[in-house]
């Protein structure tokens, strides 16, 4: 604890003393301004200084979305702490990289709280890029045991947690049970190994003549991420790196064999690269996928489709279970869980405030308010697309478990009965995923990047899967050992 | 401005002087406010190991010695732009000029065409790429589907290793609505007069065009082959909106592999290395293009 | 292909050795031009077409496969559904703000540069030319951090001095365009201005401008384009929903794994369709303006 605070002490002093190093910018700025233009600072400037009485409400910067929902929901929030204000922006793109949040850290001007994927979690965890929580955690008594585990593993680096937990998801395999009939095969049962897939695959398929129309199974799902690869080495039995957290281990058997397997299926019964690719090309804009057109048969996907899926009515998607896994690996379940983040910036003075909206927000109080907000957008949502039947609201789940159960008693108690089973599937995974901040580790953004290439350069035939992998693995052991160097020697 | 009439105390030269520094100085300012500090602070940051999270440190020259020893990628993304620019630019130059040409024309209309062919350089990015997704689409994407009917099988475009980057040039040059507007309005330049003294010489068209148009046009030509490669250098935003580099990197360019390292693996002083890398490239380039400009480009002003 | 701009009542005059031909021959030109418009127009509409059209989908239609053209039913929700998630009409006002000081800086700081670098002599001027095209070479991206410091300290975050002071002062690429065309004016126009004792700034405003219309028209384009477009710029230095631009507010449709094609677009037609409207009307002044014909003779 004590030692965190001090690096992150002297990360403020350097960063006041990078601001000196380009003071003199802002020196003849302010002198060319006075001479050309006379303008005034902001009027919101004079009203952050210091001397606000103690009834005065204090503002803090919180980076989340800037949408209805997150909107409605701050406005529950400061009606209920009359002493905060929120200065509500957003972060823009940010699964794979923020250039709004890095810019502004990177200038010594964070906001005060903001919304973080834990996909690159650990790596910037460990270079202090955020405020440790332990002592808020103790002093107001919250119970780590009232989250679930997986996500709170994810942001614990070193023994310390750095954030609360919002959201979570993981995968689902899902078939439709319409495809299923037309090929007389059974739609209660879906296929549980990657034998299973390989048989019910090319029964699946639909052709045109030469051309397949309609695909069994395709590996690229979710469209348009490039992050396939990892669900299938987990499938076989793959870990990204050792338990030290020293080594990457994306060329090992498990992952070659992963990738050999894809390469196979789009080779066998896709049509081969070429067919395939060009048919996923068309929808890379993801929202609308290719199982939801019902031009893929089975596919791997997560929670978030419970929702979306709903809109089709003319898609049978009922089917839904487990990740299938290999034959080496028969009987184990796997999956990989991720989600947002909030967390506080090490510099702010704000603590007490974006820790009151912290504990908030993940809290019932927020289920309850973005609930309502939520569902009221999901009826005009139904009412513009001219949907038939009830709008089905399917709240992105909440980690923290009373709120969860709170959201099951209030909205999923209502829905159909496959959501709910879809929503109980979630849960189940949920205890045996492991994070994707745990598996991703501290060269996080270079193994995200890593998974692309090597996905790419196989199925383009660019190299074998092994070449492609042992690529990705330099690359990552790389910058892992680099970030382990400068991380002992600070 | 009445205070210029009075008696000049300066020679005639350095009043012209001190006009030109005065007429100069609004841009002057935001140059000193506003360029010169953020450039300085970009070249010092490229001797130093700035991860963003932790404190800069000094390195010397190991960002530069790293990229020229040991960054395979930082060839393959300048090997990339190299492709790109040398197959954008002339194209995109005769493309621009060829289509104001075509819309310099009187035909009916003549002003609903000239505002559909600006149409792709306004439509935010995010809408069409969408549809360039599916122009590209191998299978039944506009291309491939024309190609099939004359019996040509088209390419995989986005999804090949080498067709990729001829699809986002084909996309860009999509967009030369912009540069054709500035061809436009270069063309307006040209006197009438001269036209009808080579008319009169017997000169036919294509004579015309390559005695009057091409030399009074050299300016903004020049002009837009200097932006050109410019800005080609710098090629980002459709890669990164339409294959994030992909596949398997062949789409890569410099620009989207500094961005990666400044704002994904966060190596600020590493990008900004990579920075003035392209800067000390593309301003060779460009002294050389304004070297060898004397011998094509005609300036009407300079012949008095 | 190469067709030089014969401007209709020159070819009139034209003094041709086949004038027997002529009307066939000028039939068939014609002919071949409006096909090559109408063929260019339709690449070139292509996108504007598409995007209309899927302004008007349900999600479900807009990536069916093959692609559907006529949307059906008609969703014209999708209109007003953008007002759900940003107020277009606020972003609107923003956004013309900005682009009002950039079309300002483009005509006036950039002219009056663009003048002195063309016409008037003083030392190191060619040298500071080339130090103002140099800028143009340095990655914006590298830059924002120490930008952003820069404006944090002038507490210019969340406000639209980031993106109007730095256009009022000029731009690079405004100042070297418009030199250009001013290279191509004539001296001789101005000469007998100086010899009348005017001063620069008299003849920058008075002749100088009127001659450069279409290319004071073409930066007023552009730099109003770059404005409303522009994403990076608001995207780093703007914060509160009260000063987003259109840009930005395209983002409220998309979501993490999702976005809502439909108000996407129908937010998009709302954003280009002014545009469309002012390049239309303003486009006619890209071939109007000289008439250096008349002056010389």
């Amino acid at each position: 604890m004590t030692r965190v605070n001090s690096v992150a002490k002297t990360g403020v002093q350097e960063g006041i003393s990078r601001r000196s190093l380009l003071k003199n910018s802002a020196a003849v700025a302010g002198l060319a301004l006075a001479a050309s233009a006379c303008v005034a600072p902001g009027p919101e400037a004079a009203g952050d200084e210091g001397m606000a009485a103690s009834q005065e409400p204090v503002d803090i910067q919180i980076w989340w979305r800037i949408n209805p929902t997150t909107e409605g929901v701050l406005q529950v929030f400061q009606e209920q702490h009359p002493d905060i204000t929120v200065s509500l922006g957003d972060l823009g793109e940010a699964v794979y990289g923020t250039p709004k949040y890095v810019t502004a850290v990177a200038a010594g001007k964070g906001p005060d709280v903001s919304y973080q994927n834990r996909h690159t979690f650990r790596q910037f965890a460990s270079r202090n890029l955020y405020r440790p929580i332990e002592d808020l955690l103790e002093r107001d008594n919250v119970d780590k045991g009232n989250f679930m585990a997986g996500p709170i593993a994810d942001l614990t680096w070193q023994g310390t947690l750095y954030g609360l937990p919002h959201t979570a998801g993981t995968r689902y395999f899902f078939w439709n049970r319409t495809h299923f009939e037309e090929a007389g095969l059974d739609p209660d049962v879906g296929p549980e190994t990657w034998d299973d897939i390989m048989e019910m695959a090319p029964q699946l398929n639909k052709m045109e003549g030469d051309r397949i129309v309609r695909y069994g199974f395709l590996p690229h799902f979710p469209p348009g991420l490039s992050d396939q690869l990892l669900i299938y080495a987990m499938e076989n039995g793959g870990v990204s790196q050792s338990e030290d957290g020293r080594t990457n281990l994306i060329n090992t058997d498990p992952w070659v064999e992963a990738l050999e397997w894809c390469v196979h299926m789009i080779d066998e019964f896709g049509g081969g690269n070429a067919a395939a690719s060009s048919f996923m090309e068309g929808f890379a804009g993801q929202p609308v996928d290719p199982f939801a057109q019902g031009q893929v048969s089975m596919c791997s996907y997560g929670n978030w489709m419970i929702g979306r899926y709903a809109k089709f009515p003319d898609l049978d998607y009922d089917g839904t279970g487990l990740m299938p896994v290999s034959a080496a690996n028969e009987g184990a379940q796997v999956n990989w869980s991720c989600g947002w983040t909030f967390v506080i910036d090490p510099n702010t003075e704000l603590v007490e405030q974006g820790w009151e909206f912290m504990k908030w927000v993940i809290s019932e109080k927020y289920v309850r308010a973005a609930g309502t907000v939520g569902l009221e957008l999901e009826k005009a949502e139904w009412a513009r697309q001219q949907l038939p039947g009830e709008p089905i609201f399917a709240p992105t789940p909440p980690v923290y478990q009373p709120a969860m159960q709170f959201m099951l008693d209030e909205y999923y108690s209502v829905l159909p009965e496959r959501q709910k089973i879809m929503m109980q599937r979630y849960l189940d995974s949920e205890t045996f995923s492991v994070g994707c901040g745990q598996i991703a580790g501290l060269a996080a953004a270079e193994l995200w990047i890593g998974f692309k290439n090597a996905w790419e350069s196989a199925l383009t035939k660019k190299q074998t899967p092994q070449e492609a992998l042992d690529a990705s693995h330099a690359d990552v052991q790389k910058a892992l050992d680099a970030a382990w160097e400068n991380l002992e020697s600070s | 401005m009445t205070n210029a009439q009075p008696k000049p105390r300066l020679t005639n030269a350095a009043r012209e002087a001190l006009t030109c520094y005065l007429f100069l100085l609004p841009w002057g300012i935001g140059f000193l406010a506003f360029v010169i500090g953020p450039v300085a602070a970009s070249f010092v940051l490229g001797f130093m190991d700035y991860e963003i999270v932790t404190p800069a440190r000094w390195v010397g020259l190991a960002n530069y010695i790293e990229l020229f020893t040991d960054d395979q990628r930082f060839r393959m993304s300048m090997g990339n732009t190299l492709y790109y620019v040398l197959v954008f630019v002339p194209l995109h130059v005769i493309v621009a000029t060829l289509l104001a040409l075509l819309l310099n024309q009187k035909a009916r209309g003549i002003a609903v065409y000239r505002t559909l062919f600006y149409v792709p350089s306004i439509v935010p990015i995010v809408a069409g790429a969408i549809l360039w997704v599916w122009i590209l689409q191998p299978e039944w994407g506009l291309i491939n589907s024309t190609l099939r009917l004359v019996k040509i099988e088209g390419p995989l475009w986005l999804a090949s290793l080498t067709w990729s980057k001829p699809a986002l040039i084909l996309m860009a040059l999509w967009g030369s609505g912009a540069a054709m507007i500035i061809v436009l309005a270069g063309l307006q330049g040209v006197p009438q007069h001269l036209y009808e003294a080579a008319e009169i010489d017997g000169a036919n068209r294509w004579q015309r065009f390559q005695h009057v148009t091409l030399p009074m046009l050299s300016p903004t030509l020049f002009f837009i082959l200097v932006l050109s490669v410019i800005a080609s250098f710098q090629v980002f935003t459709t890669a990164y909106v339409m294959t994030g580099g992909g596949p398997a990197e062949s789409t890569l360019f410099y620009m989207l592999y500094l961005y990666r390292r400044a704002f994904v693996l966060l190596d600020m002083g590493y990008a900004a290395s990579m920075a003035w890398i392209l800067f000390v490239a593309v301003l060779a380039l460009t002294l050389v293009q304004f070297k060898l400009a004397s011998r094509w480009v005609y300036y009407e002003a300079e012949q008095s | 292909m190469i067709r030089d701009q014969a401007i209709g009542p020159q070819s009139e005059r034209e003094i041709h050795p086949g004038a027997r031909w002529q009307p066939l021959r000028r039939l068939l030109e014609r002919g071949g031009i409006q096909i090559l418009l109408v063929l260019g127009a339709l690449i070139f509409a292509l996108p504007f077409v598409w995007m209309v059209s899927t302004s008007l989908k349900a999600d479900r239609q807009i990536f069916a496969f093959p692609p559907i053209w006529v949307p059906d039913p008609f969703i014209w929700g999708n209109f007003p559904a953008v007002f759900i998630y940003a107020p277009m009409h606020l972003y609107f006002f923003n956004t013309l703000v900005i682009a009002l000081a950039h079309v300002f800086g483009a005509v006036f700081t950039c002219s009056l540069a663009a003048y002195a670098f063309s016409r008037l002599r003083a030392p190191g001027r060619d040298l500071i030319f080339m130090v103002m095209v140099s800028q143009m070479m340095i990655p914006y991206i590298v830059m924002l951090v120490p930008l952003y410091l820069l404006f944090a300290e002038l507490e210019w975050i969340d406000t639209f001095y980031p993106l109007t002071i730095p256009a009022m002062l000029g731009t690079p690429f405004y100042i070297f365009m418009l030199r250009q065309f001013f290279l191509t004016i004539p001296m001789e126009l101005e000469e007998a201005a100086i010899i009348d004792g005017a001063t620069r700034l008299r003849i920058w405003w008075t002749i100088i401008l009127p001659l450069a219309k279409p290319a004071l028209a073409t930066v007023a384009i552009f730099s109003f384009m770059f404005a409303w477009n522009d994403f990076t710029g608001p995207l780093i230095f703007l914060n509160t929903r009260e000063k987003f631009t259109l840009s930005l507010g395209l983002q409220a449709f998309m979501f993490e794994r999702r976005t809502m094609w439909g108000p996407l677009m129908a937010a998009s037609t709302m954003m280009i369709v002014p545009i469309l409207i002012v390049f239309f009307l303003a486009q006619k002044h890209f071939i109007q303006g000289i008439a250096l014909t008349g002056i010389k003779a």
